[in-house]
């Protein structure tokens, strides 16, 4: 721990943040999203909500990691104050249950990926809901891979930043390379019969359907959770920007390149469904792993080109799939990991620690509740309430980063007030508050776009408002819809929800105290101008660069000495 | 419904009526779930008769046609849950099919057209300029300051250039 740890360049910084962007939401989520609402009408919410809360949220979060250079905890302890770290560690854990469950998933997929190189996913005989039902029944066979999975995820984050960078340009440029050649096929597929049904259905739009609310409140879900905005990642790699990083640039670079990923896999998903299912509808409104796993199979062993073609198709599709959901579980891992190394542990401890408790803690959502649903097709219970508890959770995390924004304009507004150069009351605070973070940390001089005041609306407005409408609509559906829905052993119910959330918030707020206890440490590159005196966390004594060590914490440097290869 | 000619059926609707209701996948199923599904509630269609005859299950042809419209889009696609009432004239009798807590279900494709070219290539077009366009752009920024071309760097030199009497 004596100097601090950087991205070679912009590219490495780009293409970590887009790795960890794009994952399987934007490859077998996003196409199900656009068919089950009617197609290009569902386009219109989602790209609005590109603007309107992811690219802010990211902005924010490249801002607060910028200056704060630690990972999610440190970011909250500095930005809010001491009492609010436990904000960090809340979307730390997030972040990491996530993890638990989404290294089972990222095993399917490179499952599959095995299956159809092998050409065991194509010809008569081979029925996809019974390979699908026997794999998932196959615990160890689960297990294998999610180790695999987790094996490869050590390994690439193992050295830290550039050793991330390089993995996801590799991972990132083959991903686009074997998309584009899915596409092309997929493509090929929907013109042959001489319809391009799959094009047309998901770029037009049905004007009558487009004040359904359904599908912008779909919109808005899919948006934030593919950007993964609000989730800390872009927090955790701005900490290893170069001091002069464009961040507004780079949120709209990762925006977009998310969106537009999305846009050629959930093509490239619906010309091949389209092309070739009776009742195309009918297949992409069932589940994600449904599509994935049981149609798609199907469908790519028609692909052009005859068992070439089949095989070209599903093996490259499975291997994007499988890169993307590496690249998120790089990013997912480093978010945890950067949090240990903040507070004094060795990188190689923190990768281990993580690494091992994903395995462990995941191991119930590979191996618990694999039930059989009506229509024959085996699905993991364990895993799915999993990702309704997390998944949700994660909007929280949204929610105290727009917080921490808000407290520090009102610190500032209230000095300003003090000194008589602001006017008090509530008029007052919106028009210096959020401003003034955006011209502190965000419209500084590195930056190429300059950010005006519609960021501070959706800081003020759109955050608070659009957050307490996906909670109700999400809630309220449950509450409508489920029996027993406080019971909190109800699987299916709001009670577990409810339950899961308290004791985690409870149990982080009440570890608040011991855990800023601990120094910080700060990954401040050479020469950059980071101070941090101004912020409520500024005055902690504990808070240091890296290679600095508090008084009565000096032993830590021994033990860094002992264990980090330089 | 094929009813008796001579049957005092009353085509009032409150008392002669289909009840229905749809069946349709959820718009956000859960990604690793099985397929969740939405049942509205039951609405009623009234009856109205027609000239069509039919034959009736006792063997005659001397039935009618009674018949129900269920306003149901092309674009719907999903189950159709069913049942139906009839009354005598005088209201006395309430004769339900099928049996009454039970309904009869058909499964309904989706028939309207997936889409129109024009419109279709338009938001198309209106899409890849947007996010690929901006993406281009973004990515054309990058590459411009990542050769040293930053904008606030160039106005700098301008006027450092103005400043420096050493350069007139």
């Amino acid at each position: 721990m004596t100097k601090s740890d950087q991205f070679s360049g912009r590219a490495g910084l780009i293409f970590a943040a887009i790795g960890a962007a794009i994952g399987t939401g934007n490859i077998w989520r996003f196409p199900r999203m656009v068919g089950a609402n009617e197609g290009g009408t569902f386009l219109i919410p989602w790209l609005i909500f590109l603007f309107a809360w992811s690219i802010p949220l990211v902005i924010a979060e490249f801002a607060l990691g910028k200056r704060s250079r630690t990972g999610t905890i440190g970011t909250f302890r500095i930005f809010a104050g001491k009492n609010f770290a436990w904000m960090g560690l809340w979307t730390a854990w997030i972040s990491t249950a996530i993890g638990f469950y989404y290294a089972v998933v990222a095993g399917w997929c490179l499952k599959y990926f095995q299956l159809g190189f092998a050409n065991d996913l194509v010809g008569e005989n081979v029925d996809t809901q019974l390979v699908w039902n026997e794999f998932l029944q196959s615990g160890g066979n689960v297990i294998f891979f999610q180790f695999l999975v987790i094996a490869i995820t050590l390994l690439a984050i193992w050295k830290g930043a550039k050793a991330i960078e390089k993995v996801n340009i590799i991972l990132m440029c083959s991903l686009f390379a074997l998309l584009f050649m899915s596409l092309g096929l997929s493509l090929w597929m929907d013109m042959a019969d001489g319809s391009l049904d799959g094009f047309l259905f998901m770029f037009t739009v049905n004007w009558s359907q487009l004040g359904d609310p359904e599908i912008w409140i779909n919109g808005l879900s899919q948006s934030a959770w593919s950007c993964s905005a609000g989730m800390g990642m872009a927090i955790t790699y701005s900490v290893y920007m170069r001091k002069d990083e464009d961040t507004t640039l780079n949120a709209f670079t990762m925006g977009l390149a998310n969106n537009s990923i999305s846009i050629i896999a959930g093509l490239t998903v619906l010309s091949a469904i389209f092309a070739v299912e009776a009742d195309p509808l009918e297949t992409v409104t069932a589940g994600s792993s449904a599509i994935t796993f049981l149609a798609l199979p199907s469908v790519f062993a028609q692909a052009p080109g005859g068992g070439v073609g089949a095989w070209v198709m599903m093996t490259g599709f499975f291997l994007a799939l499988s890169f993307a959901a590496l690249t998120s579980m790089i990013s997912t891992v480093e978010l945890c990991v950067r949090n240990f190394v903040d507070h004094g542990y060795t990188r190689n401890r923190s990768v281990l620690l993580t690494s091992v408790a994903i395995f462990i803690f995941g191991l119930p959502s590979a191996l618990l509740g694999i039930t059989i649903a009506g229509d024959g097709t085996a699905f993991p219970m364990f895993l799915e309430v999993q990702d309704h508890i997390w998944g949700y959770g994660l909007m929280f995390s949204g929610l105290f980063i727009a917080f921490t924004i808000w407290k520090y304009g009102y610190q500032k507004w209230r000095k300003m007030v003090d000194e008589g150069k602001a006017a008090p009351g509530f008029r007052g605070y919106l028009g210096i508050g959020v401003s003034a973070f955006r011209d502190d940390f965000i419209n500084t001089g590195d930056n190429d776009i300059w950010i005006g005041r519609w960021w501070d609306v959706i800081m003020y407005l759109a955050f608070p408002v659009l957050f307490t409408v996906l909670m109700v609509s999400y809630f309220g559906d449950m509450i409508m819809n489920t029996e027993n829905v406080w019971d909190p052993t109800n699987y299916n119910g709001l009670g577990i929800i409810l339950a899961f959330w308290g004791v985690v918030a409870i149990g982080f707020i009440l570890f608040n105290k011991h855990l800023v206890k601990r120094p910080l440490f700060r990954n401040v590159p050479e020469d950059a101008e980071v101070d941090i005196s101004m912020l409520p966390g500024g005055s902690d004594e504990l808070v240091c660069s890296v290679g600095e060590f508090p008084e009565g914490w000096e032993h830590l440097a021994e033990i860094n000495a002992e264990l980090v290869p330089d | 419904m094929c009813v008796d000619e001579n049957f005092p059926v009353s085509l009032n609707p409150d008392s002669s009526h289909v009840m229905f209701r749809t069946v349709k996948p959820t718009r956000s199923q859960s990604d690793y779930g099985p397929r969740e599904w939405s049942t509205e509630s039951w609405q009623t269609s009234p009856f109205e008769k027609t000239e069509t005859n039919c034959s009736l299950s006792i063997g005659n042809d001397s039935g009618i046609v009674l018949r129900a419209h269920l306003p149901i889009s092309n674009a719907f696609s999903g189950e159709v849950h069913y049942k139906a009432m009839l009354s005598t004239l005088d209201g006395t009798n309430l004769i339900e099919y099928p049996a009454p807590g039970e309904y009869e279900e058909i499964v309904v494709e989706y028939r309207a057209p997936f889409g129109t070219v024009f419109g279709s290539i338009a938001l198309f077009a209106i899409i890849a300029v947007l996010v690929w366009g901006s993406l281009g752009l973004c990515l054309r920024m990058m590459l411009d300051e990542d050769e040293g071309i930053h904008p606030a760097d160039q106005a700098d030199e301008v006027l450092d250039a103005e400043l420096d009497p050493g350069d007139s």
